[in-house]
């Protein structure tokens, strides 16, 4: 593991630009309209997603609304990554007009396979023709996958795991303090 | 009489594992105490209601929304800004979100010099107390904080006296997995001792088995901290005045090179001064260290008690590793406390093995599914880490689980935390620059310790291991130890045995910073345990230090 990822891990940061975060997670629950990402970009991320994270239990992204955890996140907490986000989004949006002129179809609408070698490809670094002021691409990949988790895992009030659907779907039981806790024999194993 | 007139007799600085010992027990025997704690104080309704893992696990914002510090490897780099530190800035201190591992370091740990000889870049030293004087306080903070454990079942234990207060917790299945590896290498896994009521104990509640303790406060208290503790008690004495939002800016010095007292911003903006005849500070060592290094006067060029061009140096944060394993059945590492089984049988140094130095393993429970699902990486080695591969790891969830080595690191003098010249932070104070490399011998204890742990699971039945890397993270870390060096030599440590200054006569420095080396066990309980033994001597020699 790098120590960038590590840093993720422990919190450290996603990146030196993510640091300053006024925590708006009642409004981000407030609305699932988008209030940062168009609706095409929308309909590209819900791909991105789910091609990221494929149904988890039978939860899949769009279910779980990490498109809108990622859209409250630029709103509110992660401002400043809004313009890597919609360069890197363009980008993207490129490739998916390049797509449609070879493939007569967008990225959304991909075979699988041809989906995941965009991503592959992005993740690699090597997704060519790629605007020099988008965000490098790597970074956007890691950054994709980061959000895509945490919109699937972190708390609802954040817009995403939604009604806790991320949660349900990996098996973590929420918290259990406010749910009276649980007994000895219970986190024995010994009981239900 | 105004606080402008008046002159209290202590003020601490902080209100963590050493300042709210100190508080609680000077104000026990009757001195007046005046305590700032730069964080709010929280209450149970705010644990219950208001945390979870992104915000308190992954930014760390809960307990210390907006602190931070630069980071470089060496003096030739620039340092960066970010948040390196888990410390949480609330009244209770960091011990607030601890994981509550509380150990006894072993006699030979206090010795590390004289055991190990000295090792080329680094700065071994020998404590200036040891086990003897320290073991009565240890029985004393094993109570105070209810300590859960079975005295005498780790036999590399120090040998000990008394038992712990309350008995061990609850095993669950990926605690027996490690117990059964351990057991069929023939080694002597034990319950590790923790500060987690394990039954209702002095007021304060059984464990609810509901996790989230690293990282999080708990909602019922039963988790110790000075926040549930020391601060009432302090507070039901009536000579302690306890002022949050108070963040300490300088300490004062007087004509005669004394400390004077602390100017702090109040909450509501204010700059005040705190007089006291004794400062006490417990701002941990990376709080300490900038408290008094941005103290400065004609006669304090350097900073307050920096004389000897000590202070900041020496800065240690452990050496961890971790190996993750999956297991058949579920681990319930969701519930209860975080980790049971330890095994000690690689501490004693032995320099056969690569490096001196030892270090604790212990059961960490696989605690929450971000932090969970980042480790796909570490368990999809050599794939890509998303798609297929990565759904059908996050549904094996509650199949994980780890053990994590705590090892000592070397105090190296290069390793250090000062003012960054570069970089302040809003209210215009000068960030602490941490400047910190590993030693090599870091380096290979983890990865020695990494082998022991893969092969515990294994033989415990696990399906698969994977080795999450922390041996880059520098100080990613919650064990922040050093900065003001205890010794009997002025020229090479800062405090004295009783954490007192060498150089300013009513300036104490008591918490983690003391430490000469960092021992393979978690810090806290012997920040405790020497905040308990410190205090008796303050005590005790109150009416010659002009107090009370």
């Amino acid at each position: 593991m790098e120590r960038r990822e590590f840093l993720h891990l422990f919190g450290a940061a996603l990146g030196a630009a993510l640091l300053a975060r006024p925590l708006a997670a009642a409004a981000a629950a407030s609305t699932q309209q988008a209030l940062v990402l168009n609706a095409s970009e929308c309909a590209l991320l819900e791909a991105i997603c789910a091609r990221i994270l494929p149904p988890v239990g039978g939860v899949s992204t769009r279910e779980a609304g990490c498109v809108n955890f990622i859209d409250k996140l630029l709103a509110h907490e992660e401002r400043s990554l809004a313009p890597a986000y919609r360069a890197g989004l363009a980008a993207l949006d490129a490739l998916d007009a390049l797509a449609r002129a070879r493939l007569a179809r967008g990225f959304a609408t991909l075979e699988a396979a041809q989906q995941i070698t965009l991503l592959e490809q992005l993740e690699d670094g090597t997704l060519q023709p790629w605007p020099e002021a988008a965000a490098a691409q790597a970074t956007l990949f890691g950054l994709l996958r980061m959000h895509t988790l945490l919109g699937f895992l972190a708390a609802p009030s954040f817009g995403g795991n939604r009604d806790g659907a991320g949660w349900k779907a990996v098996g973590h039981v929420g918290h259990l303090h406010g749910a009276g806790g649980v007994s000895d024999e219970q986190v024995a194993g010994k009981s239900v | 009489m105004s606080r402008a007139n008046a002159i209290a007799d202590v003020c601490i600085v902080g209100s963590g594992a050493g300042g709210g010992v100190m508080a609680a027990e000077l104000a026990r025997a009757g001195i007046g105490v005046v305590l700032l704690e730069r964080g709010p104080e929280r209450a149970s309704e705010d644990f219950l209601h208001r945390q979870d893992e992104l915000t308190n696990v992954l930014r760390q914002d809960f307990f210390a929304p907006g602190y931070r510090e630069t980071l470089r490897a060496s003096e030739r780099e620039q340092a960066v800004p970010g948040r390196y530190s888990m410390l949480a800035q609330t009244l209770g201190g960091s011990t607030v979100h601890w994981g509550a591992w509380s150990w006894r370091f072993r006699a030979d740990e206090m010795r590390m010099l004289s055991r190990d000889g000295p090792v080329a870049g680094a700065n071994l030293a020998d404590w200036p107390i040891g086990y003897a004087e320290l073991e009565p306080f240890y029985a004393q903070a094993e109570q105070a904080l209810g300590i859960a454990g079975r005295a005498g079942s780790n036999p590399f234990e120090t040998p000990r006296t008394g038992a712990y207060p309350n008995p061990p917790h609850v095993y669950r299945p990926s605690s027996r997995l490690l117990e059964a590896g351990a057991t069929k290498l023939g080694l002597h896994p034990f319950p590790l001792p923790m500060a987690i009521n394990s039954r209702v104990f002095d007021g304060r509640a059984k464990c609810m088995n509901g996790g989230q303790c690293a990282g999080f406060g708990c909602p019922v208290n039963a988790k110790a901290s000075p926040l549930a503790i020391h601060i009432p008690a302090a507070r039901a004495t009536g000579k302690a005045e306890i002022i949050t939002g108070a963040r300490a800016l300088e300490i004062s010095v007087d004509s005669e090179g004394r400390a004077r007292g602390v100017h702090y911003r109040a909450a509501d903006g204010a700059t005040r001064e705190v007089r006291a005849r004794h400062v006490i500070v417990c701002a941990g060592s990376i709080g300490s260290a900038t408290l008094l290094l941005g103290s400065r006067s004609a006669r304090f060029p350097n900073g307050l008690a920096n004389g000897s061009d000590q202070v900041g140096r020496n800065l240690m944060c452990h050496i961890f590793s971790l190996v993750n394993f999956e297991m058949r059945e579920p681990s319930l590492g969701q519930l209860g406390p975080p980790g049971n089984v330890g095994v000690d049988d690689f501490h004693p140094s032995d320099a056969r093995r690569g490096f001196v130095g030892g270090a604790v393993l212990g059961e960490a429970i696989d605690p929450l599914p971000i932090v969970s699902a980042l480790k796909s990486k570490d368990y999809l080695r050599g794939q890509r880490a998303w798609g297929e591969p990565l759904s059908r790891y996050l549904e094996r969830y509650p199949h994980y689980c780890g053990m994590i080595a705590i090892g000592e690191d070397l105090p190296v003098a290069s390793n250090r935390v000062d003012l960054d010249p570069d970089h302040r932070d809003a209210e215009g104070v000068a960030l602490p620059r941490i400047t910190h490399t590993n030693h090599p011998n870091d380096v290979a204890l983890a990865r020695y310790m990494e082998a022991r742990m893969s092969e515990i699971a294994t033989a415990g039945g696990a399906l698969k291991t994977f080795a999450t890397d922390y041996v880059g993270a520098r100080t990613a870390t919650g064990h922040i130890m050093g900065t003001c060096r205890m010794g009997s030599d002025p020229r090479n440590s800062v405090l004295d045995r009783w954490c007192r200054s060498h150089e300013v006569p009513n300036l104490w420095v008591v918490d983690g910073s003391f430490f000469p080396t960092s021992g393979g066990y978690n810090p806290t309980l012997t920040i405790f345990a020497n905040a308990y033994r410190v205090a008796a001597h303050f005590i005790a020699e109150a009416r010659r230090l002009n107090l009370g």
